[in-house]
């Protein structure tokens, strides 16, 4: 049994009621500007009218704004104060766009003029209270965050205390409750001097513990909140702690206890103070009555519960009387009506799970950088440490003095004398238990940065080691050509996901070494046009599963240009996986091209497609980590929502950029840009005529292939390599090399076969020198294969040095008889 | 070529026994540092495909002992095949004295193309030398 609903009320509460409490104050330390009486006279007015009648509020409030506008340039952090106030009220009167468009003002403006204000920090809650609301917590939880360290700073420790617990409630959305109690704990910690905030911390604890099955500590807590709420003469809230309790009660199986927290909340209730918490009650009674086993009882009850209820309509509070209710309804036989509160359940159950798991994701990405942040936080209590041995030390050196001075005076001074040594001696003893504790903090925080770098290396090395294996045998299965078409496709499916499952751990190890700024480049020189085909290469299998065309125009980056190879075929993957991954129909196309005279350029390369595209408010917060757009979405497309944030890291780190347009409904484009220099143009088209210095390589082999090619590299040569036997002769016709490098077991078995295919070669290849190597132990003798046309013959074992001599690029390789000197014909 | 590759995950010698098998190179295999350095004693290679981790002598140790007893001549060229992606890994293992570096997953396009590289390094150096 759970009951997110009955803390999702007391959320509200705490929110509310910080605003009630500010109301009473005279004016927040923020307002230190050239504020006019009659100003504070109206936001003062705002502010306690807030509560009760917002519409009037946000009148004051737009009043007050008047003054401070035509007060100008001095009076601009008033102004943003008047922007806060309306707001505030706005969200009160449920125009929550209004509201976030009038605090963005606001914030830029205190960003600009007053970072450093109670009042930057009180408009970020603000604005991440909204956020909240509408669902985007990554906003929320950074608004938090900077609002807490803004209150920090400003020992602003009620404020702070505050923006902890809301934290602490948004790990409780996620229901990860451990963490949420050591919020709800550091804010306790921060302050306690306010009833109303102890009240919401002591029952949103309760709740977590109840979650958490620790129903003693959860009916403790409860039990303490209550405690305060009679002392604030609030019914309304000790009706709601009773509820709370009484859940707890019920769950520890004390049926007498929850029927009497009830009735006294019921009792309070009808009073005439908490009426609208009644059905919530009855809810309640109606599961004790249906854990008695009197059914009949607790079907009049949970009835009353929904008295006047739209049942497709319930909000989040009902949720858990909706479970109770379907049960109930079942066993009376109420089928039908049993059904209905199922489906209501189910639905606030989606809503309640799609919060939970927005609320997870923005946590996710912070407690990335959660171990970060908590030493930060350590530093600055050390900070604050020392300013208090400092202090002490001074109060310690004025007792001191004090205690001479008046040592000589008598009895009573060495009495108070005495007092003041031990209350120095206990200072001094509370300073070294502190510095041993920070020691530990510290000790500790290292351990778990330590032990999180530890995580991400082993996690990553153990995916990776049954990786290779999966992404290995499905390589080695696609080069079979005796496999029929299903199968394949089948296995070019396997080796699709496991792609893609190596991208997520690259991503998520990139993703910390780029937050740790150990990210490393590699430039040099490479060919763009090759990468940028090889990446299509990767998706457009994908696409085309889902009928989508994947069109890439490369042609004009045909050229040699030195940057991060990996990196920039890194961003390109990702740009074009999520171009894949968010288009249902039409096209993905992939455009690249060099812009620049000479050797400085710069890659363009734009990524369109014909998805969902994204709504312009949200271009963005698209880079950040962790986002994607919609989270609805989120479990449809999958993925760690990192890639875009790491794309525009990774351009950013190579001085470049990714950019993004689109259009909602038609699609959108992504570029990125990087500066490049060109060392190489090539011509688009490939010439016609004989390319003296092209070298063309028959052979199978993918070793032998790569080895000659690196002992080719620095010649600045293009180099072919065909493996195909069936087509050789058109190959050398299409290619026009200077030069054919071939192996005999490529062109046949036996000697007849080999001569024949020679002598084609020779036909095809015009003046080109032609070189054959021979393999080891063949029965084919050097002088046939020249006199059926090879320049120069090759044979035994697999020799690099001699087959690179072999093939006549200088003149002065005539090292054994094997090798011709007719290598001049050539080049 | 006689090629060996040193690694304690059966699967992994596998995936590489039959990528080489494309290449019409048999391979030879040995499961921990220990055995590798035996492997080198014994016999000469063309190449050897070294992995990191691995129970008892780990890689990095590995390639210490076999650059410890060669002398400038018979020297064998050594790749890291790993699926250790920590931070320095690479340059710890340049400067114990592998030639190359792959991460697993290791495709066989980039395989061939290092193991092709270095081969095709030591023999430019060798002829050079001769």
């Amino acid at each position: 049994m759970r009951s997110a609903a009955l803390s999702v009320l007391l959320f509200a509460v705490a929110a509310g009621q910080s605003f009630a409490q500010e109301a009473g104050a005279p004016a927040s330390p923020a307002q230190e500007t050239a504020q006019s009486a009659p100003f504070q006279d109206l936001a003062g007015q705002a502010k306690s009218r807030m509560m009760a009648d917002p519409a009037e509020a946000l009148d004051l409030a737009q009043q007050a704004d008047d003054l401070a506008l035509a007060c100008g340039q001095d009076c601009l952090l008033d102004h943003a104060t008047a922007l806060w106030l309306q707001g505030e009220a706005l969200k009160r009167l449920n125009r929550s766009d209004e509201s976030v468009k009038v605090l963005e003002q606001a914030i830029g403006i205190a960003r600009e003029h007053g970072a450093d204000t109670k009042l930057y920090g009180d408009l970020l809650m603000a604005r991440a209270g909204a956020a909240r609301v509408s669902g985007d917590y990554a906003s929320a939880l950074q608004d938090y965050q900077d609002a807490q360290s803004t209150f920090a700073a400003l020992g602003e420790n009620r404020s702070l205390s505050l923006a902890l617990q809301q934290v602490g409630s948004i790990y409780t959305d996620a229901h990860n409750y451990e963490r949420a109690l050591e919020f709800y704990r550091r804010a306790g910690e921060a302050f306690a001097g306010d009833p109303s905030v102890n009240l919401a911390r002591l029952n949103n604890m309760a709740h977590a513990y109840r979650e958490l099955a620790q129903y003693d500590k959860a009916a403790e807590g409860f039990r303490d909140a209550l405690k305060i709420a009679v002392d604030m003469d609030s019914p309304m809230l000790q009706a709601r702690i009773l509820t709370n309790l009484a859940a707890v009660q019920l769950a520890q199986g004390d049926l007498i206890g929850a029927e009497d927290t009830v009735n006294r909340a019921l009792s309070l209730s009808r009073g005439g103070s908490a009426q609208e918490w009644e059905p919530f009650l009855y809810g309640v009674l109606a599961e004790v009555e249906f854990a008695r086993g009197n059914v009949a009882e607790a079907g009049d009850l949970i009835t009353r519960t929904f008295e006047g209820v739209d049942l497709d309509r319930t909000p989040m509070p009902f949720r858990e009387f909706h479970d109770a209710a379907s049960k109930i309804y079942n066993n009376l036989g109420q089928t039908r009506l049993a059904l209905r509160h199922l489906k209501a359940f189910k639905r606030l159950d989606d809503e309640a799970r799609n919060v939970s798991a927005a609320a997870n994701t923005a946590l996710m990405g912070a407690q990335f950088d959660f171990t970060s942040q908590e030493l930060r936080l350590a530093r600055l209590r050390t900070e604050t440490l020392e300013k208090e041995v400092a202090l002490n030390k001074a109060r310690a050196r004025q007792r001191n003095t004090i205690f001479v001075a008046l040592g000589a005076i008598g009895l009573i001074a060495l009495a108070g004398g005495g007092v003041h040594y031990a209350s120095m001696r206990r200072s001094r003893n509370d300073i070294r238990k502190a510095n041993v504790k920070l020691g530990e903090t510290n000790v500790a925080l290292e351990r778990a940065l330590k032990a999180k770098s530890e995580f991400l290396a082993t996690t990553s090395h153990e995916i990776r080691t049954p990786l290779n294996g999966m992404l290995g045998m499905t390589q080695l299965l696609m080069r079979r050509k005796d496999i029929d078409a299903d199968v394949r496709e089948r296995v070019e499916l396997v080796h699709g996901s496991g792609l893609t499952m190596k991208a997520i751990v690259d991503d998520i190890l990139d993703m910390a070494k780029i937050e740790t700024g150990a990210i490393t480049l590699e430039v040099e020189e490479c060919d763009i046009a090759d990468t940028l085909n090889d990446v299509c290469g990767v998706w457009s299998d994908s696409a085309r599963s889902k009928g989508v065309a994947l069109n890439a125009d490369i042609e004009a980056v045909k050229s040699r240009v030195v940057t991060d190879e990996r990196r920039v075929r890194q961003i390109v993957f990702n740009l074009l996986s999520n171009a894949v991954k968010f288009t249902e129909h039409g096209a993905v196309s992939l455009k690249a091209e060099l812009r620049g005279e000479g050797a400085e350029g710069e890659l363009v390369v734009l990524v369109s497609d014909t998805g969902c595209g994204i709504p312009t408010d949200q271009l963005d917060q698209i880079f950040e980590p962790f986002h994607q757009i919609d989270g609805g979405k989120t479990r449809k497309h999958g993925g760690t929502g990192l890639g875009l944030s790491i794309c525009r890291k990774l351009a950013r780190a190579l001085n470049g950029d990714v950019t993004v347009d689109s259009v909602p409904g038609e699609g959108s484009t992504f570029t990125l840009r990087v500066p490049v220099t060109i060392s190489h143009r090539t011509a688009g088209a490939e010439a016609d005529a004989t390319d003296a210095g092209c070298i063309l390589i028959l052979d199978a082999n993918p070793l032998r292939q790569n080895v000659i090619e690196a002992m080719l590299d620095a010649e600045g040569r293009t180099l072919i390599v065909h493996e195909d036997p069936l087509d050789m002769v058109q190959a050398v016709q299409r290619k026009r090399p200077g030069v054919v490098l071939a192996y005999t077991e490529m062109l046949g078995d036996d000697l007849g076969q080999v001569m024949d295919a020679l002598m084609q070669l020779r036909e095809a290849a015009g003046e080109a020198h032609i070189a054959i190597v021979l393999e080891e132990g063949s029965l084919i003798e050097p002088p046939m294969l020249r006199l059926a046309g090879a320049d120069a013959v090759v044979t035994g074992d697999f020799d690099p040095v001699a087959i690179v001599a072999a093939l006549g690029l200088d003149e002065t390789t005539d090292k054994n008889g094997e090798i011709s000197g007719s290598a001049a014909s050539a080049a | 070529m006689r090629v060996l590759f040193v690694d304690d995950d059966a699967m992994n010698r596998r995936v590489v026994r039959d990528m080489l098998l494309v290449a019409g190179v048999t391979l030879d295999e040995a499961e921990d540092g220990q055995a590798g350095l035996d492997s080198v004693d014994r016999e000469e290679y063309s190449l050897v495909l070294m992995d990191l981790r691995m129970p008892g002598m780990d890689g990095l140790t590995a390639i210490r002992r076999i650059r410890a007893r060669e002398d400038a001549k018979a020297h064998v060229p050594i790749i890291v095949v790993t699926a250790d992606t920590s931070l320095h890994m690479r340059d710890e293992c340049l400067a114990a004295g592998a030639d190359d570096v792959l991460m697993k997953p290791v495709a066989m396009k980039m395989l061939f193309k290092a193991m092709g590289q270095v081969v095709a390094m030591y023999a430019k150096r060798q002829a050079a030398s001769a």
